[in-house]
């Protein structure tokens, strides 16, 4: 016992050092699970190596229907990215002529984008032609996925002033 | 031309885009034991606080003041196994934290005011039910987004009726609840998760209007004016929100969430530097003009010109602070009743004087940790609109602990604002859960999500070549198709 503590007093300070070490045990715990997370999740962004890119090509909107807009909307391709009405897509739109999960753009070996057609009911266009299995994206290419089209643009690869 | 096929906005096309299996049928019974563990770990705190009161109170652990405590812990076993029961995947820590805060709040309650402990406990469970409502609910995240102005409307309606009916149960001046049937409401308390699920949606659409604009004024970049009306109105709302019903703190959440948002969604620098100086224009002017919030500043400045009077709450607080030491005088041997509405107004200087400042610190880390997370979670969201709603989320708990803990150490003037899901009071106990149960719900779709897009990452496929597309070959520049 601690000398010239009754019984009474020498409890209620082990207790209060309890409390506190209990709150500290349990910031430290939560920390490290927080941090376990946190390294789980910037390992795990890209499974097969093709989550990321650096050279951001980008979709920009020029022409909707009345619910989507504004034309010249823009989405910053970065990583694997579904247009659909529904989540899980990533980019959410309004017009009923988009399927839940329309269309899929995904990171192409050797840079640039490939769009994929996910079974969607209107199906997917590029340059006016409904495509069949991924088709590689080249800058100024439409893509038309129900009533929006989108023109794809890649700051790597040069406009060619062709295509309208 | 396409065909568009006439079907119900949620039409079955939904379920033949799925991929076959697994991922829409929902699975029961997920186990989720890192947040078990947490929780034991995290009811202990509050646990051997009781201890500690039932031994300076000379007191059986089994005495009825102890019990909302103990339920307290029930409830939160109950909302675990819920969790675990309906398989949600949602963040396994989230839950733990806010068990420590509001284990941590119960033991102060019960030692403060007995008998407001049961009233507290009655509020913890009905803002559990409301997050488990909203975490395993048949509902998704982006049906916020599509109702916002609905949400907002309903919101300052429910603030708008305080201004007609409004109650003041605790004699303080200010009419800011709402009663029904014995038992009151601040509107306001709820009113700042509506703005936040507001203003997330309304800058995601808004948002390239807002950073895309050609008029400039000198070096400003200036956004079409028609979409700066809101962000006008708001400041407007906070200004007319303190002038008429006078709740200094609340305005100064909201401004600050506001602020918070509109930085994270647009990035401009601008935007905030002029908000700011909005903020302190209005701030300078409330000062000259309005008498109570001049005293807030004046007993914060200088809290001596009337100890006995408008300044006592401050003073008892600064001497209650003080003599808590390093490891504080013990639950039940300190005197923090000396201060005036100790317990919905200085928890944290109780919590100083009687677990010391080193459970103060670990009150303030267990909160640095929550936002952390929250904000991890915000950066690993897909959607701009999840993304933007669990920062705001986060910002609202981290502005309120800032300012009410600012205000109890006087670093700032004290505003009427609570310690989330640790100081006494039922609709910000309220308020803070649902805004939990948000968080809860958005962790759990972005895990569905990510679930559903691994089982749709295929098998690499053959790539058609653009030839075999069809697609005109004029269109193909040299070596592009090489490269596949």
């Amino acid at each position: 016992m601690i000398p010239g503590l009754t019984m009474n007093e020498a409890t209620g300070f082990l207790l209060r050092i309890i409390f506190t070490v209990s709150l500290y045990a349990f910031v430290v715990v939560a920390f490290l699970v927080l941090r376990r997370q946190l390294r789980h999740a910037s390992s795990s962004s890209g499974p097969d190596g093709v989550g990321m890119q650096p050279v951001s090509s980008r979709l920009i909107l020029h022409a909707c229907g009345p619910d989507d807009g504004p034309v010249g909307r823009v989405i910053d391709l970065e990583r694997e990215t579904i247009i659909g009405r529904r989540p899980p897509s990533d980019v959410l739109v309004l017009d009923d002529s988009v399927s839940s999960q329309h269309a899929q753009f995904v990171p192409a070996a050797g840079g640039g984008w490939l769009v994929r057609d996910l079974e969607s009911t209107n199906g997917t266009k590029v340059n006016d032609l409904r495509i069949g299995a991924s088709v590689r994206l080249a800058t100024g290419d439409r893509v038309e996925i129900g009533a929006m089209s989108w023109r794809y643009v890649d700051p790597s690869l040069p406009f060619e002033g062709r295509t309208r | 031309m396409m065909v568009v096929g006439s079907r119900s906005l949620l039409g079955d096309v939904v379920s033949r885009n799925r991929p076959q299996g697994a991922t829409r049928r929902r699975r029961w019974l997920r186990p989720r034991w890192v947040e078990f563990g947490l929780l034991m770990l995290g009811f202990a705190p509050g646990l051997v606080g009781v201890a500690v009161l039932s031994s300076v109170w000379e007191r059986s652990l089994l005495d009825q003041r102890f019990w909302p405590a103990y339920g307290f812990v029930i409830a939160f076993v109950a909302c675990h196994l819920v969790l675990v029961v309906a398989g949600t995947r949602s963040s396994q820590l989230l839950l733990p934290l806010v068990a420590c805060l509001a284990g941590i709040g119960m033991v102060l309650v019960t030692r403060l005011v007995p008998a407001l402990a049961p009233r507290q406990l009655l509020w913890i469970v009905l803002g559990l039910s409301v997050a488990m409502t909203v975490t395993v609910g048949p509902w998704e995240t982006y049906l916020l987004a599509r109702f916002k102005y609905s949400i907002a409307a309903g919101g300052i309606v429910l603030v708008a009726l305080t201004l007609v009916a409004g109650t003041d149960p605790n004699g303080s001046g200010d009419r800011l609840w709402l009663g029904i049937g014995g038992y009151v409401f601040q509107p306001s308390e709820l009113l700042k998760v509506l703005l936040v699920v507001f203003l997330a949606g309304y800058l995601v659409d808004k948002r390239n209007e807002l950073t895309q604009s050609r008029a400039r004024l000198w070096v400003l970049p200036l956004p079409p004016l028609a979409h700066l009306l809101p962000v006008a109105a708001m400041w407007g709302f906070c200004l007319l929100l303190l002038i008429v019903q006078r709740d200094l703190g609340s305005a100064l959440l909201f401004y600050g969430v506001f602020l918070t948002l509109l930085y994270v969604a647009l990035g401009g620098v601008w935007y905030v530097i002029v908000s700011i100086g909005l903020f302190l224009g209005g701030a300078t002017l409330c000062y000259f003009v309005f008498a109570h919030v001049r005293l807030r500043v004046e007993i914060w400045l200088d809290p001596w010109i009337d100890p006995l009077g408008r300044s006592f709450q401050i003073i008892q607080a600064m001497y209650s602070l003080g003599s808590g030491g390093l490891f504080g005088r013990g639950f039940g041997n300190g005197y923090p009743l000396y201060v005036p509405a100790t317990h919905t107004d200085y928890p944290f200087v109780a919590l100083a004087e009687e677990a010391g400042l080193l459970a103060a610190v670990g009150l303030l880390l267990i909160y640095a940790v929550l936002a952390t997370h929250g904000l991890s979670m915000a950066i690993a969201a897909r959607q701009p609109y999840r993304q933007l709603l669990t920062t705001g989320l986060v910002a609202i708990i981290v502005l309120q602990v800032i300012v009410i803990v600012g205000g109890n150490l006087r670093l700032i003037p004290l505003t009427g604002v609570t310690l989330p899901f640790v100081s006494y009071g039922g609709s910000s106990l309220l308020g803070s859960f649902l805004l939990v149960g948000l968080l809860l719900r958005m962790s759990h779709e972005e895990q569905m999500d990510q679930s559903r897009r691994d089982n749709r990452r295929l098998l690499p496929e053959p790539v058609v070549s653009r030839q075999a597309s069809n697609l005109p070959q004029g269109r193909v520049g040299p070596g592009r198709t090489s490269g596949l």
